[in-house]
């Protein structure tokens, strides 16, 4: 890592942006005094001299961690559409989607380099902390090997795979573990640990008491986050195989837990039963969508093969009565001004495939009329059919005898 | 010569690689050798293919991808980079892509028979940027000028590779164009690296090694013929393997996974 170009000192923010590339690389906050203590000494220490002597100021470190604890880090937009994407995959392939909430605090990805001492886990494109398909793989086989009960040795090397590429029965695991992407932005937290006995943990003396704590500063996600979690048989055989790791994860999520410093209660989760039901509808919402997607694709396709080798005009009414369904519905035909629009064009441009067509429709819902609109009913001679009725069928009559094949 | 064009859309982290080690990286994507963009060589495109295909019938697999002594129907070209997720401050991030990429595009396009690919390379400068918005965009640490917008027709012929509608939708306001210098940096040296780590029983760190991957929403695209002019190779590879593809490294943890889209 490296400090930042000048250009960039004090003016920007991650407002909408990737808070991940923000925190790991637009930490400008390095070394307050290059003259004193060397381009070198970069780290987020800095100094201010009292009484001539040294001290490290309150802590630039935590006011680092705290730019990205503000607001919420994440685009809703994508999270939902990434969620989504997500289930597309895993249910085409015969797996389960999963929804988890964080019931403590998580953190994971402290073993990376960051000014900060302790680095954090952040998702590429999303922007917001993730959790690693290997990092859940890791905790469920650990589950499966040290907790859980009635484990046969053979069924966890099949599902998780050879431990090394010196087994000579090497082979992958039967189960994939996808990624788990948080479904809404995530709230984040500076959090505190404070190793009492610094020289003890690096093994240099044994403890005392006269050793000094040393709090560190790191960001932790904060219970309450919500992850969209996806497994998947590698091959459709091991669908059963997919079951069992299901039932796995629910228990190594809720006992042990997952990412860092699980053994303090980091990183406990429980099934989040809110997300679900808000999952189930935006997929039928989505299923609905592309219902509607296929059927006007459909459509297309069969007003493209009816229309083949016919006139422009018998194309457009052909599409027009698909689309309204004419056939289906009367009302949608005899709609005020469809039919008396339709009769100008057809009069405008006698093409004879369209006359034909528009002929079929007349007959269809308007036969009787057509064979004698003046027809009378009752002793009064009242008129059989309504004004418009006889007005569109003598019209048509007309027409027909014009340009059509008469 | 038939040929389709297939859109590769990265749903998921993707390792496609070479399993050594060159520099500070443990374990690195594959890069071609003359512009260091990350690809995916069409052998391990066409083993990803043919595992998928042969699920579902062993023995047309035989005659599609060939065997030991004769040669199959099926041509795979290697996968190539079109659109490359770049982090940005403005937004989560940004598509990235170049003249360099669009013209082989252009010529892959002609390559499978579309004659009409329907676009113009635009060009752009140095240390500046064809975005949507204007004034200064940054990806990763470095900043550009945007002084224009990107072409429709670029955005159209793009958006023709991706399989899914909305994320079509999304392509407008994120699509970027860099000058081929600029690109380069970013294939280089824009990819996410990822630790990981195998611990013992007490959860003790046994091993740590870094890894280099192609982020989720990356777009390849390869091209796809059948040899000899048999018909019906093509859409019987495209009806077998479907939505869905896994490529490269780390099945088992969740990566490699492309949606197609299979262009006519």
């Amino acid at each position: 890592m490296r400090p930042l170009y000048r250009e960039a000192q004090g003016k920007l923010s991650w407002e909408g942006g990737n808070a991940g590339l923000w925190y790991d690389k637009f930490c400008n906050e390095w070394c307050k005094d290059p003259q004193k203590h060397g381009l070198e000494a970069w780290s987020l220490e800095a100094f201010t001299i009292v009484r001539g002597k040294d001290r490290k100021t309150i802590n630039p470190k935590q006011d680092w961690i705290k730019t990205v604890t503000e607001k919420p880090c994440g685009d809703r937009e994508l999270l939902r559409a990434a969620e989504m994407r997500l289930a597309r995959l895993v249910e085409g392939k015969g797996g389960e989607v999963l929804h988890y909430r964080l019931e403590s605090d998580f953190v994971t990805g402290l073993g990376r380099q960051h000014p900060v001492e302790n680095g954090f886990t952040w998702h590429h494109t999303l922007g917001t902390p993730y959790l690693p398909g290997s990092s859940i793989k890791g905790a469920v086989r650990a589950w499966a090997m040290q907790w859980a009960e009635g484990v046969e040795r053979a069924q966890i090397k099949r599902i998780f795979g050879s431990e090394g590429k010196n087994d000579r029965a090497f082979h992958a695991g039967s189960v994939v573990f996808l990624d788990a992407l948080p479904t809404a932005p995530v709230s984040l937290k500076a959090d505190i640990m404070t190793p009492h006995y610094v020289p003890y943990y690096q093994g240099d003396e044994p403890p005392a008491d006269w050793h000094s704590p040393n709090p560190i500063p790191f960001l932790v996600v904060k219970a309450g986050a919500s992850f969209v979690f996806g497994i998947l048989p590698r091959k459709p055989e091991y669908a059963e195989d997919c079951r069992t790791v299901k039932g796995w994860l629910a228990e190594a999520l809720e006992w042990i837990g997952a990412g860092a410093k699980t053994a303090v209660g980091y990183g406990r989760f429980a099934e989040d039963v809110e997300a679900r039901e808000r999952f189930e509808r935006a997929r039928e919402k989505e299923q609905a969508e592309k219902q509607k997607r296929e059927e006007e694709e459909r459509q297309r396709r069969e007003v493209e093969e009816q229309t083949r080798d016919k006139s422009g005009l018998y194309a457009e009414l052909f599409r027009a009565s698909v689309e309204g369904r004419w056939r289906e519905q009367r009302e949608a035909f005899s709609q005020q001004g469809v039919i008396e629009g339709w009769m100008d064009r057809l009069e405008s441009e006698p093409e004879r495939d369209a006359i034909e067509l528009f002929n079929e429709f007349m007959q269809q819902h308007y036969g009787d009329v057509l064979k004698n609109p003046d027809a009378t009913k009752g002793k009064k001679g009242k008129p059989k059919h309504k004004p418009r009725q006889r007005e569109l069928a003598k019209r048509w009559l007309r027409i027909r005898k014009e340009h059509g094949d008469g | 010569m038939r040929a389709k064009i297939v859109g590769m859309l990265a749903e998921t982290f993707v390792h496609p690689g070479t399993g050594q080690t060159t520099g500070a990286i443990d374990l690195p994507v594959a890069r071609e050798a003359a512009t260091d963009y990350p690809f995916i060589a069409g052998s391990s495109l066409k083993g990803a293919l043919l595992d998928d295909y042969r699920q579902q019938d062993d023995e047309g697999a035989k005659r599609i991808f060939g065997e030991q002594d004769n040669a199959g129907d099926l041509l795979v070209s290697d996968a190539r980079l079109l659109l490359l997720p770049v982090r940005s401050l403005t937004s989560a991030f940004k598509w990235v892509t170049c003249p360099h990429l669009l013209e082989r595009l252009e010529r892959d396009l002609k390559r499978s028979g579309k004659a009409d690919a329907g676009f113009n390379i635009p060009a752009v400068e140095r240390k500046r940027a064809l975005a949507g918005g204007s004034g200064r965009l940054f990806l990763e640490e470095r900043s550009f000028e945007v002084t224009g917008d990107v072409p429709e027709d670029v955005v159209e012929a793009v958006g023709s590779l991706i399989p899914h509608k909305n994320v079509r939708e999304r392509l407008g306001e994120r699509l970027t164009i860099l000058h081929d210098d600029d690109f380069a940096w970013f294939a280089r040296y824009g990819l996410p690296v990822q630790a990981r780590n195998v611990l013992d029983t007490n959860k003790k760190s046994e091993n740590l090694w870094y890894e280099e991957t192609l982020p989720p929403d990356t777009l390849m695209y390869s091209v796809l013929a059948q040899r000899n002019g048999k018909n019906g190779t093509l859409d019987d590879v495209k009806e077998k393997i479907g939505d869905y593809l896994q490529v490269g490294g780390n099945e088992t943890v969740g990566q490699g996974w492309f949606s197609l889209g299979w262009r006519d």
